[in-house]
């Protein structure tokens, strides 16, 4: 492949300086490991560093492999007919389309790569004594500039080919919101990534809280001081970083026990990647706290994902109808002849074992995709690891492809904890943080979108009673959380069984159209069904008087008779299915009421000074801390029953924007109103 | 069903205590242009097409959904301008104080807000044509969770509010 001579990997971070005044508050002095015309003193310039060289030939790559793809998808056709054809004519003209196509890969690629080339030209970024630029574009020039103060969280990402190569995507998340899209620098090598990181976090601190920054200035330097040495620096770097690293195992874990999958993760960081450069994310800070997930939480976390559940209730669904099924055949209730002869036919002793092959089929299917899911999971948090820096979260998770994200602590809207139904019955539950999001530009794949969908998720999986203490360890701001919760009216399970189970039922209005429709396609087949029966009466008594028929008369009555057996075929088949489907609304209504007594059980909010606690009960369970300070605003909403049963809704509103439930219907009214009067500042 | 309100639901209303200032009395008058202006809008869209249609096919069913529609669009009428604003304006309740913005408002979802300063990011005021042709303005107070607007004031004391929002806003973000 035209790849495989693609430039060497150079020495990157090839730095331009500008004649750019660099302000007295950068507490970092300048590395002096590339040759410099200047001394630093003299005029300390704004250095910009250039992407690693993989932008251009891994990206070409990708298109590569894609394009030949194609190709040989929409060639496979004609290339089967020339063979088919098998003349030399054929072959030639084959041969000749062959190298049309070939050539136009090439161009196609060349182009791909000319333009990477470009654009790898043209995209360099700088950390500027008060904001980080990144400048791209080879028409369009783009330079964005983001102040360290804005900086809300800075991830790194890494696709499996990526991962390989050992470099990652780096997206900056600034103020959040749909209109403010992360920022993306891409290619980066883990080294770089990781230097990168720090100094953001670094600046962002400087910039925010000048105080606290004095111990940052302290290792920031020799951070620095590691980073622009190329590749082939690694023992000198490892040294430099070898006394801070030491410190890192002592930081305490609650789960020391790593899993199987962390060894997979632990290869993958001791290979690092071809270009992963030289420090291996030596940490530059001191961890606080630090877990990662155990066997046992990995593999029960796969298992009990969302598939599950759905899984179980297809199923449950299936054996109901079966069962349904067998009775229906053990009992038959029509007598008529004809009628008995076709049920004879449709319950025959072959159908009901492929019913019940079908059944089996389909669970088994079911068993499948759920252990697939649960696969594809584990793979996802593989090498599951979550810190405690200073001032923020760090979580990595991935085997295959790798995503590091934070969170300052101060970014944090809220902490969740999620039960799904599976969870709740093995005391388990998931723990995530609410953060402000940003729609990254190029957001990398589904799978990690998934898994990131309800924020930030600190733990998949963990039991209920050790949350606290996990919580404890990396979140000890959140440790004057209320416990004590006022639960919702004890009105509320009357209105909560009306809105769940008839408003907003599924099982109802599926019950409902049903009566509908078996009614109006009763009233088109029974008058057919009826009117069939009498003029097989007449048939069959004609049958009976007479000895000997003519072959027209033979052919009248079997078509009668057949006219009458399917008319009674119809109605009997649109009432099998009529009861199949008020069996499943049975099914969702039990399912509907039981989650509204749970709900009602218990939901609850609570509030002390600084927080305030949500919880939403039913089948799945979701508890939301979040302190006082986070609430942008709150209201409470009544509607006329609302008022006539003095209850009112609580809802919160924060910057973690839409998608997050923060309401609880049917509170007291009175506790809603306290509660009004909590929210009020300065009271 | 209850009817009158209970001793203990009356008791409530005190405790409630609604935020006391009440918007400009003419936006009762604004609210009723801007709603005939839709109104009418409406009316063009789907009341004249459809007489049309029944002139030009002269089916007996058709003049009687016209008629059906006329009568439902009168209706609407009245709710809207007649009935709906002198309501709509008497539960439109606010209040400010130097450590958050009070708003009650709804009629049949009644909702009531509390929007503490500290977290409002900008304040301003807007003035839309019907809003100009009676002098009036509204305020928006925007948090980072979205945005509130108190529709009609009159324009002087809208730039009044705004600017003492503002204020507080300033003086509340000072103080954490």
């Amino acid at each position: 492949m035209s790849e495989s001579t693609s430039p060497q990997p150079q020495p990157s971070y090839q730095a331009q300086y500008q004649a750019q005044q660099q302000p007295q508050d950068q507490p970092q002095a300048q590395p002096q490991i590339q040759p410099q015309p200047q001394s630093p003193e003299s005029a300390p310039a704004e250095l910009t560093y250039h992407v690693h060289n993989s932008y251009i030939w891994l990206e070409s790559l990708r298109l590569a492999v894609i394009l030949l793809f194609v190709l040989i998808v929409s060639s496979i056709g004609s290339v089967i007919s020339f063979v088919a054809d098998g003349e030399v004519d054929g072959v030639f003209a084959g041969g000749l389309m062959f190298l049309g196509l070939g050539f136009f890969f090439l161009v196609v690629i060349g182009i791909c790569f000319l333009s990477q080339w470009l654009s790898y030209k043209h995209l360099y970024y700088s950390l500027g004594p008060d904001e980080f630029s990144l400048y791209k574009g080879i028409f369009n020039k783009q330079r964005i500039h983001v102040p360290y103060a804005r900086i809300q969280s800075v991830d790194k990402r890494a696709q499996l080919l990526q991962r390989i190569f050992g470099v990652c995507s780096i997206n900056i998340d600034t103020a959040g919101g749909e209109n403010n899209k992360a920022i993306v620098v891409p290619y980066v090598t883990k080294a770089q990534a990781d230097w990168l990181i720090q100094q953001l976090y670094a600046r962002k601190m400087a910039n925010t809280q000048p105080a606290q920054a004095a111990a940052y200035a302290q290792v920031a330097p020799s951070a620095q001081a590691t980073y622009p040495s190329q590749p082939a620096a690694t023992p000198q770097a490892a040294s430099t970083t070898a006394p801070i690293s030491s410190a890192a195992p002592q930081a305490p874990s609650p789960s020391p026990s790593g899993n199987i999958l962390d060894v997979g993760d632990e290869a993958w960081n001791q290979f690092g990647g071809i270009f992963a450069g030289s420090s291996a994310s030596a940490p530059f800070e001191t961890v606080r706290y630090q877990y990662g997930l155990s066997n046992k939480e990995l593999f029960l976390s796969g298992l009990s994902n969302n598939t599950a559940f759905a899984a179980i209730v297809i199923s449950v669904i299936c054996v109901v109808l079966q069962v349904f099924g067998f009775l229906t055949e053990s009992f038959p209730t029509e007598t008529n002849n004809a009628f008995d002869s076709f049920s004879q036919f449709a319950f025959s002793a072959s159908i009901i074992p492929a019913i019940a092959g079908i059944t089996v089929g389909i669970i088994g299917v079911l068993i499948v995709i759920w252990l697939l899911s649960a696969i594809g999971t584990c793979i996802g948090y593989g090498g599951f690891k979550a810190r405690r820096y200073a001032d923020r979260i760090e979580v990595e998770h991935g085997l295959l492809q790798h995503t590091s994200m934070s969170v300052s602590i101060e970014r944090i809207q809220a902490v969740v904890i999620k039960q799904t139904f599976i969870r709740r019955l093995i005391g388990y539950c998931e723990l995530s943080l609410d953060k402000v999001d940003a729609v990254s530009d190029n957001s990398s794949s589904s799978d990690t979108k998934n898994l990131n969908r309800n924020g930030l998720v600190v733990h998949p999986f963990v039991k209920r009673s050790k949350v606290d203490e996990i919580l404890a360890g990396l979140l000890p701001e959140y440790s004057e959380a209320p416990t004590k919760e006022t639960p919702v009216a004890r009105v509320a399970l009357r209105r909560g069984l009306i809105r769940r189970c008839i408003w907003q039922g599924g099982g109802f209005w599926l019950a409902i159209i049903t009566v509908i429709t078996q009614l109006i396609l009763n009233a088109i087949f029974a008058p057919q069904a009826a009117l069939s029966t009498d003029a097989f009466n007449a048939a069959s008594s004609l049958l009976d008087s007479t000895a000997t028929l003519s072959g027209a008369e033979a052919a009248e009555v079997m078509q009668i008779a057949f006219d009458y057996s399917e008319a009674q075929f119809a109605v009997w088949i649109i009432n099998t299915i009529a009861i199949g489907l008020y069996i499943i609304a049975g099914i969702l209504l039990i399912i509907e009421a039981i989650s509204t007594i749970f709900w009602a059980r218990e939901s609850g909010f609570a509030y002390t000074r600084r927080f305030m606690r949500i919880t939403n009960g039913g089948l799945s369970r979701e508890t939301r801390t979040l302190p006082k300070q986070k609430i942008q605003f709150g209201f409470t909403r009544t509607n006329p029953f609302q008022r006539m049963a003095n209850t009112a809704t609580i809802n919160i509103s924060t910057a973690a924007g839409l998608g997050t439930q923060n309401a609880l219907i049917d509170v007291e009214k009175e506790e809603a109103l306290r509660w009004l009067e909590w929210l009020k500042p300065g009271t | 069903m209850r009817i009158r309100p209970s001793m203990k639901e009356q008791m409530m209303d005190t405790i409630e205590q609604l935020p006391q200032e009440c918007l400009d009395p003419r936006v009762k008058r604004a609210w009723r242009i801007n709603d005939a202006i839709w109104l009418a809008i409406i009316f063009v869209v789907c009341f004249i097409p459809l007489a049309i249609v029944t002139v030009s096919i002269e089916e007996p069913v058709m003049s009687v959904i016209l008629v059906a529609v006329l009568i439902l669009f009168v209706l609407l009428v009245v709710l809207c301008l007649v009935i709906l604003p002198p309501i709509r304006y008497a539960r439109w309740r606010f209040s400010m104080n130097e450590n958050y913005l009070d708003i009650a408002k709804g009629i049949v979802w009644r909702k009531r807000y509390i929007i503490p300063f500290i977290r409002v990011q900008n304040t301003d005021t807007r003035q839309g044509p019907v809003l100009r042709m009676f002098g009036l303005s509204s305020v928006t107070v925007s948090t980072a969770a979205g945005a509130h607007e108190i529709p009609g004031l009159d324009t002087a004391q809208a730039a009044a509010l705004r600017d003492k929002a503002a204020e507080f806003a300033r003086l509340a973000r000072e103080d954490v």
